[in-house]
């Protein structure tokens, strides 16, 4: 079965770190590199122009030694810098200075990178001058609470999305879109020769940076930069959203987004980014089918409550958040990343939260007569008298305000019942493989030379940036449908499903919600769960559409190096393949299962929710079981779910086809007799080379009695794949 | 290879026997296959109709063979054939061959407990064996000629 592979390519990479000798990729590439740090370091109009293009030569990969033998990047030809900052109407001096050191510094320069996108050197500071809102949820990463959680974070990211929008609109720049090209120039040309080649145009609404990258194997790459705050299209790998710029990371619990330094006030911007989060999530919450309501609730709208108490939007920045010294002293001070990611679990730790959540476990002031109105017995308040699952919740009186809202019996769409929620995330796996292309034509200095490679690769802040991005792009490839998106509505997940009691017939239906600015997902019906499992895990064709899965490492291209890695994405997944339709809806399976992530590797492991009652934990062995199951099961004649039932219960390949072949359809003269038809299924299936194949009878024996010690050990292992074949209940 | 119509049945299993000894099988494979022989060279294939060699007379012994509750193979075979219909079968005295599917020294433990080895597989992979039985049939049997 053809399967797609993810592969990804940016541009050229930007940066290589560690000192003296550099030894380390900065896998970012050159244009995720210069819109973050204009997005980051400009301070004004022209400083947002100047970042846009002031490493744009760095693509010639000129690298030589200077005179105290460290080595350089070179990357501003003064004449070059000049004709292309000329051909834009700006200036090139700042451009031309921004790597001076701070005693040589005018006060017109830039600020340095060091204080803005760089934790440069290490990995645990975001820069000391940079600027940050972060949103923080104050609970627990549970399952009951993830969708309600997407949901504000999609209004968040929105909110910041349209607030820094605004902002470079007022810089007045007479262009939206920043489109980074990169030619291959195979000729033997001369660095200035290249580097004359090189251009920068304003056309339309569109600034147009033209790189030249010295070499015949590389391959012409385009990146564009959408500046208009419009929500990234699904569609157009190559386009990158404002939103997509600002994430610079994101996991179950907290995002931390840009907040640029050319945003006068940014107090009155985090202020007015949480206004509109809050006016945005109602609007969202209604498109998703959630009410935020509970007929025991003593406040009518649960929201406020949620936003007040366990949601938290602060500015990351002096004097809000200090910036720490590092282990070495010369080096700027920062934010340190940790603390950041931490910053949930610092607000649970709060003393004054004495009690905690019967549901998610999360630390609250304390529920019962402050969030609801509870009798004498809190459970069946909360949830209704017929509530079963009760060795999922704790004993106790307190339920948290997102909880209570999962509660509701009027959320049982997207809050519980067979689900799908797929949410971006910046984790990444480690180890990051990599492999150089070609050392570049102008490394004079052997900065890339393949006799001494780079050790490893390294994550600052624009990697997490770029992760992020490629998660997002990841799920969209992952998820096998079409997305009907309006301006800033959330999407439809479209699914062309049969019409019910219309024969043959077929029509669009709405099956899950898709959250343009954060790209998640939520699938909330069977069919289109089932077959996202059946694609993205099973590797199973769609109508045609590339296959992607998930048991693969994505490639990024990063001239010169091509890197393997493992990003990732958050995952709640629970399949409905064996439940009672009716007692599933009712039943809370969000409380068995936790949200996972998902890193793209050969060796992911998983739990999934198969019914209401088994777990199973799926892995590449699983998933080539129950293929290797499911091919033999296809026998025509044989009836698939008692065939593999017939295979766990031990019978060998053979017998269980003898055994499990039906008798002829009623109403048909059938070309044989059930007996003789059986024997037929069995020969039949006994010619396959993964039952008993061809050749002498020893070799066929040998064979038959390998094959079937090997199917029934697999069986043993998996005692659950029978779930995934039984026969369809009524209303499935 | 395709031996003469005129051989006797007899002869026929002679050298299905031949050919199962000059294999490398396990010996309780052997011996289960040799049973299975056992019954289907008694099948009188003159009396068989096509549409019945197409499946249905590998299917009855198949069904017969499952459904036993024989403690020995001996007993077994002679089960089958007892319900085999008996115009379709040559009813007579199994002859030396049947000494094959006895354990051949009472005493010994090996001989038994490849025996009893034997009647598992026969009863528990009646139809693998009777595919590789089919082996030496085709190799050895022409079926279809009477």
């Amino acid at each position: 079965m053809p399967k797609t592979a993810f592969t990804f390519n940016l541009g050229p990479i930007s940066r290589t770190l560690g000192k003296p000798v550099p030894d380390r990729i900065g896998f970012a590439s050159l244009p995720v590199h210069e819109i973050t740090t204009a997005l980051l370091g400009a301070r004004n109009r022209e400083e947002f122009f100047d970042w846009l293009w002031h490493d744009a030569f760095k693509a010639l990969f000129t690298c030589s030694k200077n005179q105290c033998g460290r080595t350089s990047w070179l990357h501003l030809p003064k004449n070059e810098c000049q004709r292309l900052a000329s051909a834009v109407g700006v200036s090139a001096q700042r451009v031309m200075r921004h790597h001076r050191r701070l005693e040589d510094r005018e006060p017109t320069d830039l600020v340095s990178e060091s204080l803005t996108v760089t934790n440069e050197f290490e990995q645990l500071y975001l820069g000391e001058q940079a600027r940050f809102v972060q949103l923080t949820f104050k609970c627990q990463p549970a399952a009951s609470t993830l969708v309600l959680r997407l949901a504000i974070t999609e209004a968040f990211l929105q909110a910041v999305n349209k607030v820094v929008a605004q902002a470079i609109v007022d810089l007045g720049l007479p262009f939206t879109q920043v489109k980074y090209v990169f030619q291959p120039e195979p000729r033997p040309l001369t660095e200035g020769q290249i580097a004359a080649s090189y251009d920068m145009k304003v056309r339309g609404s569109t600034l147009w940076i033209i790189h030249r990258v010295p070499s015949a194997k590389f391959e012409k790459t385009c990146v564009q930069m959408d500046l208009t705050g419009a929500p990234p299209g699904r569609s157009t790998p190559q386009v990158i959203g404002l939103s997509d710029l600002l994430t610079v990371y994101r996991d179950d619990l907290t995002v931390i987004a840009t907040l640029p330094l050319f945003i006068a006030d940014p107090d009155v911007a985090v202020k007015e980014i949480e206004r509109q989060m809050l006016a945005a999530t109602p609007d969202i919450l209604v498109q998703m089918g959630i009410t935020t309501t509970h007929k025991r609730a003593i406040v009518c709208d649960l929201l406020d409550v949620i936003f007040d108490e366990q949601v938290e939007v602060r500015p990351v920045y002096e004097p809000h958040v200090s910036n720490e010294p590092r282990s070495d002293p010369q080096r700027p001070t920062g934010k340190a990343i940790h603390k950041l990611i931490a910053r949930p679990h610092e607000l649970m730790a709060d003393s004054s939260l004495i009690s905690h959540c019967l549901v998610c476990g999360s630390p609250i002031k304390g529920g019962k007569g402050r969030y609801f109105k509870s009798g004498k017995k809190a459970i069946e308040d909360i949830f209704s008298g017929r509530f079963t699952d009760l060795e999922h919740v704790s004993f106790g009186d307190d339920i948290c305000p997102m909880c209570l809202v999962y509660a509701s019996s009027d959320n049982k769409k997207l809050m519980r019942g067979s689900l799908a929620i797929l949410a971006p995330s910046t984790s990444l796996q480690a180890p990051v493989g990599h492999c150089l292309i070609e050392q570049p034509r102008f490394d004079r200095a052997g900065r890339f030379d393949p006799t001494t490679p780079m050790v490893k690769s390294v994550v600052t802040l624009q990697e997490m940036v770029l992760l992020t991005l490629l998660s997002k792009r990841i799920l969209a490839g992952l998820v096998p449908f079409e997305v009907s998106q309006g301006s800033d509505e959330i999407g439809n997940v479209m699914l062309l499903k049969p019409v019910q009691g219309k024969k043959g017939e077929t029509e669009n239906t709405v099956v899950g919600k898709y959250l343009p600015y954060s790209g998640a997902y939520c699938l909330f019906d069977i069919m289109a769960v089932n077959r996202f499992y059946s694609t993205a895990f099973l590797g199973q064709e769609q109508e045609g559409r590339a296959v992607y899965d998930v048991w693969q490492e994505a490639r990024l291209t990063a001239y010169p190096f091509e890197i393997t890695l493992s990003p990732s994405f958050t995952m709640l997944l629970e399949l409905q393949r064996n439940a009672d339709f009716q007692a599933h809806a009712q039943a809370h399976t969000l409380l068995k299962v936790q949200p996972t992530t998902v890193h793209l590797s050969p060796n992911l492991a998983f739990h999934v929710l198969v019914d209401n009652s088994v777990q199973e934990i799926v892995d590449k062995e699983y998933v080539d079981t129950a293929q290797f199951l499911g091919g033999l099961a296809s026998a025509p004649g044989a009836n698939r779910y008692e065939f593999i039932e017939a295979l766990l219960a031990g019978d060998d390949p053979i017998t269980a086809a003898y055994e499990t072949t039906g008798p002829p359809k009623k109403g048909r003269k059938p070309a044989m007799e059930w007996d003789t038809m059986k024997m037929v299924t069995a020969e039949q299936i006994s010619d396959r080379e993964e039952v008993m194949g061809q050749g002498s009878p020893e070799e066929m024996w040998a064979t038959f009695v390998e094959r079937s010690e090997k199917i029934r050990a697999m069986c043993q292992a998996h005692p659950t794949l029978i779930h995934f074949h039984k026969p369809k209940k009524r209303g499935g | 290879m395709t031996t003469q119509p005129e051989k006797t049945p007899d002869q026929r299993l002679q050298e299905a026997y031949a050919e199962l000894d000059k294999t490398a099988l396990e010996p309780d494979v052997k011996i289960a296959v040799k049973a299975i022989l056992t019954i289907r060279q008694a099948v009188h294939w003159a009396t068989v109709n096509e549409e019945e060699r197409k499946g249905k007379v590998d299917a009855t012994i198949v069904k017969y063979i499952r459904a036993s509750s024989a403690q020995n193979l001996p007993t077994l075979v002679d089960e089958v054939l007892d319900k085999l219909p008996f115009d379709k079968i040559f009813w007579r005295s199994l002859g030396d061959f049947a000494l094959a599917i006895y354990p051949q020294v009472v005493a010994d433990d090996k001989a038994r407990t490849q025996w009893e080895r034997a009647l598992t597989r026969v009863k528990r992979e009646t139809i693998p064996l009777f595919l590789i039985s089919k082996k030496f049939y085709r190799d050895t049997y022409e079926e279809i000629a009477p």
